[in-house]
């Protein structure tokens, strides 16, 4: 983890007053973000709890090692054609 | 319910006001009202005058379409070519775009009568107009209150009469929460719908351009004009659009609407009560309500707040004060100042997300959470037509209350599944302030949301406005 003096120098920013236990708090409160453990394991729980099928083709699309790959724009494509 | 560019579109086809007219009010408007709002960052004149000519010449012609003549704004992160856009930052204060943004190409195609720019928050962080560096917006139902943000300019400029239509965008509520505080009617469309082009990024993977307006067939009238593909920006979805404005008056009997009973239980009391009154009215119209479960929901606001930090962090690092530097020359140091504490809070944020080594893939796993989201939403839609939630937890807070009572917890969750999502009146509190109601549909189902919408708007017409505005009527 960079400190705040180094991710200042990353920004390319001055210090202001006042910021640095802002944003300690404020970064805190991000990493400890309510987040399910995600990853594979979990996503796939969800999708074999489902049985609607309306999310087939989107967990086929998440199996696709190219849609992996190449991104979330893919992803987001397939949704809409899923919908439509 | 008759729209207000209906109305005016009337009126200028008849003869009984010419465009230039209308257009002087509308000067004369923003003139006595906006020195102590402060809703817009630059106001047009000459081109304002100069298209409303070119308006008045198209109705001449007979070649007048409905959006010829009818005065509007834009977000002041929307590019207008050879007109100063800051998007409400000291960075900017100085840009002037080369190129116009598509949403506003295609009004100014249609002869609209371009206004000016409107204040927000800077770079679209924040959600009570309190960031920009052009002064807080004030909103014109209580000067004391929050309009809402990012899109605080637009929100109070509309409901102040100094505007018929305002395009704005939407981050993670930055549409639908000004609607709420102003008592207009904000529509996020669906991710991709609207092009981005021109639009100063905040967050690319959640940044959309949208429509706020006083009345439902205003924002469908302004909507088809600009929900078109655009082959120059990549997440510009293909295919065929719907017309939104053709099935507006089809109703909605037999539709299945769902409530997401942990979700809208958070809102305060007066909301809520407001809210169920809502329901009563949607199934009095012929649809179905019920409960459904959306398990992810409350994850929506920890995955918003690490994708838009960290893709702000990339956005912003263009500027550099060199090309982009602030008004005065010790902003020109290259040391990147001219940013707001808000905006530079998030960079900081935003690279801390991108650079740990510690939480390395927090990033990741909030985009893997994101697509469980929009699984949640979808499940629920193979059921459902539509979802409803208040749109804000309270009325417009005072200034003093935002840190505890200003939230978009109810709006993060549509902006993170890409879903389209209207906030319009539903009514008001037992002081007087509109309190909002949001409408969710399938991802380009725009055409269901704005029936519903219309719907309940021609049921309770009475009794959600502003009686007595200039935001409704002309």
């Amino acid at each position: 983890m960079y400190t705040y003096e180094e991710l200042l120098r990353l920004s390319g920013f001055k210090a202001r007053e006042g910021e640095k236990q802002r944003f300690i708090e404020k970064w805190e409160e991000l990493k400890c973000a309510k987040l399910s453990e995600g990853g594979k394991d979990e996503r796939e729980t969800v999708l074999r709890n489902d049985e609607i099928s309306p999310s087939v083709k989107m967990s086929e699309v998440l199996k696709n090692a190219k849609a992996e790959k190449d991104g979330f724009i893919i992803v987001s494509e397939a949704y809409y054609e899923g919908e439509n | 319910m008759k729209g207000k560019i209906e109305t005016l579109n009337k009126m200028l086809s008849d003869g009984e006001i010419s465009v230039f007219e209308l257009t002087e009010e509308y000067i004369k408007r923003i003139k006595e009202k906006d020195e102590n709002i402060n809703s817009f960052i630059t106001v047009c004149v000459d081109t304002a005058r100069e298209n409303a000519k070119c308006a008045d010449e198209l109705f001449r012609k007979g070649k007048a379409g409905h959006l010829t003549g009818i005065p509007m704004s834009l977000k002041d992160n929307l590019s207008t070519k050879g007109i100063l856009t800051t998007a409400g930052s000291k960075m900017l204060s100085r840009y002037v775009p080369f190129y116009d943004a598509f949403a506003y190409e295609c009004l100014k195609n249609e002869g609209s009568v371009f206004l000016g720019k409107n204040n927000m928050d800077e770079f679209g962080m924040g959600a009570s107009n309190d960031t920009s560096f052009y002064g807080d917006v004030l909103n014109p139902l209580d000067a004391k209150r929050s309009p809402g943000g990012s899109s605080g300019g637009s929100g109070a400029a509309l409901s102040a009469g100094m505007a018929v239509y305002s395009i704005a965008s939407d981050t993670g509520g930055s549409i639908r929460l000004p609607a709420s505080y102003t008592g207009t009617v904000g529509l996020c469309p669906t991710y991709g719908a609207v092009s981005r082009r021109g639009l100063i990024a905040h967050s690319s993977l959640l940044d959309r351009v949208g429509v706020m307006t006083t009345t439902v067939s205003d924002v469908a009238a302004v909507f088809d004009c600009i929900n078109r593909h655009d082959e120059k920006d990549m997440t510009s979805v293909k295919g065929i659009r719907k017309r939104t404005a053709e099935s507006l008056e089809n109703g909605i009997k037999g539709m299945k609407i769902g409530i997401v009973p942990g979700v809208f239980e958070k809102a305060h009391e007066e909301t809520k009560k407001c809210f169920v009154k809502a329901l009563e009215v949607f199934s009095m119209l012929g649809a179905s309500v019920s409960e459904v479960e959306i398990p992810l929901w409350e994850k929506a606001d920890s995955v918003y707040s690490i994708i838009s930090t960290s893709d702000a962090a990339s956005n912003l690092t263009r500027y550099d004060s060199v090309r982009f530097g602030g008004g005065t020359d010790d902003t020109i140091s290259g040391e990147r100042d001219g940013f707001g504490d808000e905006a530079r809070m998030r960079i900081l944020l935003g690279n801390a997300v991108l650079t740990s080594e510690e939480h390395t893939g927090l990033r990741k796993k909030a985009e893997s959470e994101m697509i469980l989201i929009k699984e949640s939403f979808q499940r629920a839609f193979s059921e459902f037509d539509l979802l409803l939630t208040p749109a804000a937890y309270h009325t417009a807070p005072l200034k003093e209350e935002i840190s505890e009572k200003l939230t978009d917890e109810f709006l993060t969750a549509p902006s993170v599944a890409h879903l389209p999502a209207l906030s319009m009146p539903m009514g008001f509190s037992e002081n007087g302030l509109p309190l909002g109601l949001q409408i969710i549909g399938r991802a380009m189902g725009e055409d269901a949301i704005l029936r519903a919408a219309y719907a309940f708007e021609d049921a309770k017409k009475d009794e959600i406005y502003i009686k007595g505005g200039e935001s409704i009527g002309f």
